[in-house]
């Protein structure tokens, strides 16, 4: 039974985290790289990141082989978010996509494209190292549930701001879509607490 | 505060943002605010039913404990209603007791679906002797963010008693005064008044101690086997004054273990104990008379426990007024040194003459020259005592 809360606790928490980081991140691209960031692979770099960490924890394994086994991590997501928003036309275990992006000459909005993808699925995977290592206490999900309001309100205001300020409206629906998982998730979070 | 957004200047804000968003027919904005400004509406509301149908009981698995050694509470809450709730329950535990490793206090959260039924589990480890309070447990039930909580102290409050922590002693003979000598079986003597039973008749023994009624039903001869002639008294008697006057916590309480497990010690050799003491012995007895029953020893064991380092009486007078003292009794009296209350003390046992022998918890050069003031040996708990090594 407590171990049954403690799955429900983590999915419940790692939830409410994904929603609003996947609304920023989809927000981020849809804006400056004119495409949605995908969701599968955000989910995966996520869950991939919470559950390495969880498995690594109970190793003992050296500093190294800890970091060398994450850095493998990031960069097996990182790809895989590449390739799904830049490379879809070639097949993800062949070497064509692969001596594409390495061979390319980029511009600089082209570069910047790329840095954002990189900087979104880092920030992916850290979000699912820290929800494995987070205490899982009530006033840690209060915080959390706080700072995700937060993370919406700021991110609808930016919306709202380059409306009115700047005239660009910014078609991302993943926001509306993702508020109500946020909010039912967020009380089952707290249901589950151990 | 559980939240920022239970403020009521952030819900003003969030407030001004709905009138914003509507202004500009965001309805991503809108949506947010409204979910927002009706979430801790629905809360308050939801925290007011959820106090109704919750119950709280706690246990622990035992009273009475040695230091060192650690006991389990239990606290159960259920809620016996449809509405699912928040519980937040944190038992405040007294003094000496200390949440034992892994845990950094007793709090602990959970939410409890419709007729549900959660188990809070602690490890209590006792460092000190005592008589401590464990709970009673303080609930904090609310809305399932837990952004209202409402509170609940219940009624039951679980009393534990620590023990004084048993000291090795050395071997320590007490001052008798017996009829027949030595006691027990190894006395030449055998007390013919108290029969303990029967055994095969050995021919070695006088015939005078054959049970013939016994016999008679064996169809064997059967021969008396007779209590000791007389078994050894002893009487425990802790004066506090000077304890109390020097604030010397520290030896007041070694003087407890070594009384503590002198006791110990004399019930595994059967004697009869009995205590005094002039000290306030919070919800007990400060004298217990001489006794045998197999609750004589927890009986000591938890004045001692409950005893503090206060003094409510001249312990001579104490004695004087309240106690009955059996024939053939020895005292062992505990004391910090040698002052008028000691003095006191050993005028009545001299007069009523007991036997007594007289332990300080000052240093030995104090006792050697005063001891024949006292009518009896002096003795150091240091001397008696066996000096643990401390762990590391």
């Amino acid at each position: 039974m407590r171990k049954d809360r403690g799955v429900l606790l983590f999915l419940a928490h790692g939830g409410m985290e994904l929603t609003w980081l996947y609304a920023w991140a989809n927000f981020l691209t849809t804006s400056i790289v004119h495409r949605p960031f995908p969701l599968p692979e955000a989910i995966g770099t996520f869950l991939l990141a919470a559950a390495l960490t969880l498995i690594l924890r109970g190793m003992g394994l050296r500093v190294i082989s800890v970091l060398g086994l994450q850095v493998l991590g990031v960069l097996l997501a990182a790809s895989r978010i590449v390739y799904t928003m830049q490379y879809r036309a070639y097949p993800y275990f062949g070497k064509g996509w692969l001596m594409e992006f390495l061979g390319r000459t980029r511009d600089p909005l082209e570069w910047l494209m790329l840095v954002i993808i990189l900087i979104l699925a880092l920030f992916f995977w850290l979000g699912g190292v820290t929800l494995a290592r987070r205490s899982t206490a009530y006033f840690t999900i209060c915080s959390r549930f706080d700072l995700g309001v937060t993370a919406f309100l700021c991110l609808l205001l930016v919306k709202l701001l380059l409306l009115v300020k700047g005239g660009i409206e910014v078609r991302d629906p993943a926001p509306e879509l993702l508020l109500f998982p946020f909010f039912i998730l967020a009380p089952h979070a707290n249901l589950w607490v151990n | 505060m559980s939240s920022i957004f239970i403020v009521p200047l952030i819900q003003f804000l969030v407030g001004v943002l709905l009138f914003i968003a509507l202004l500009h027919g965001q309805r991503d904005l809108t949506m947010l605010a409204l979910l927002v400004l009706g979430i801790t509406i629905g809360a308050r509301l939801w925290s007011r039913l959820s106090l109704s149908g919750i119950r709280c009981s706690s246990t622990v698995d035992k009273h009475k404990l040695f230091p060192g050694e650690s006991l389990a509470l239990h606290v159960n809450a259920e809620n016996a209603k449809f509405l699912p709730v928040w519980v937040q329950m944190s038992v405040p535990v007294e003094g000496a007791l200390g949440p034992s490793s892994g845990e950094m206090s007793f709090t602990g959260e959970c939410g409890l679906l419709w007729y549900q039924q959660a188990r809070f589990n602690w490890g209590i480890v006792a460092r000190r002797r005592g008589v401590y309070r464990v709970g009673p447990a303080h609930m904090k039930v609310g809305d399932l963010f837990g952004f209202f909580p409402r509170e609940r102290r219940t009624e039951d409050d679980i009393h534990v008693i620590v023990y004084p922590r048993l000291v090795p002693l050395k071997p320590f003979s007490l001052p008798r005064r017996d009829f027949f000598g030595v006691p027990g079986a190894k006395s030449p003597v055998h007390d013919p008044i108290y029969i303990m039973g029967t055994k095969d008749y050995q021919h070695c023994c006088p015939a005078r101690h054959i049970h013939w009624k016994a016999s008679a039903r064996h169809n064997r001869l059967q021969e008396k086997v007779f209590e000791p002639s007389e078994q050894g008294k002893v009487l425990l008697a802790v004066e506090v004054s000077r304890f109390e006057k020097g604030n010397l916590s520290e030896d007041f309480e070694c003087t407890l273990e070594v009384v503590g497990s002198l006791a110990v010690q004399s019930h595994q050799r059967g004697y009869a104990l009995g205590l005094v003491t002039n000290g306030v012995v919070e919800g007990g007895p400060s004298i217990l008379p001489m006794g045998t029953s197999p609750q004589q020893l927890p009986s000591i064991l938890e004045i001692l426990a409950r005893l503090k380092m206060r003094a409510n009486a001249n312990l001579a007078d104490t004695l004087y007024r309240a106690l009955e003292l059996p024939w053939g009794m020895s005292c062992v009296h505990f004391s910090y040194g040698q002052d008028e209350g000691t003095l006191a003390s050993a005028q009545y046992f001299l007069h009523k003459r007991i036997p007594t022998k007289f332990m300080v918890c000052s240093s030995c050069a104090t006792c050697e020259g005063d001891g024949h003031k006292l009518g009896g040996k002096v003795y150091c708990l240091d001397e008696i005592r066996i000096k643990e090594a401390r762990k590391a």
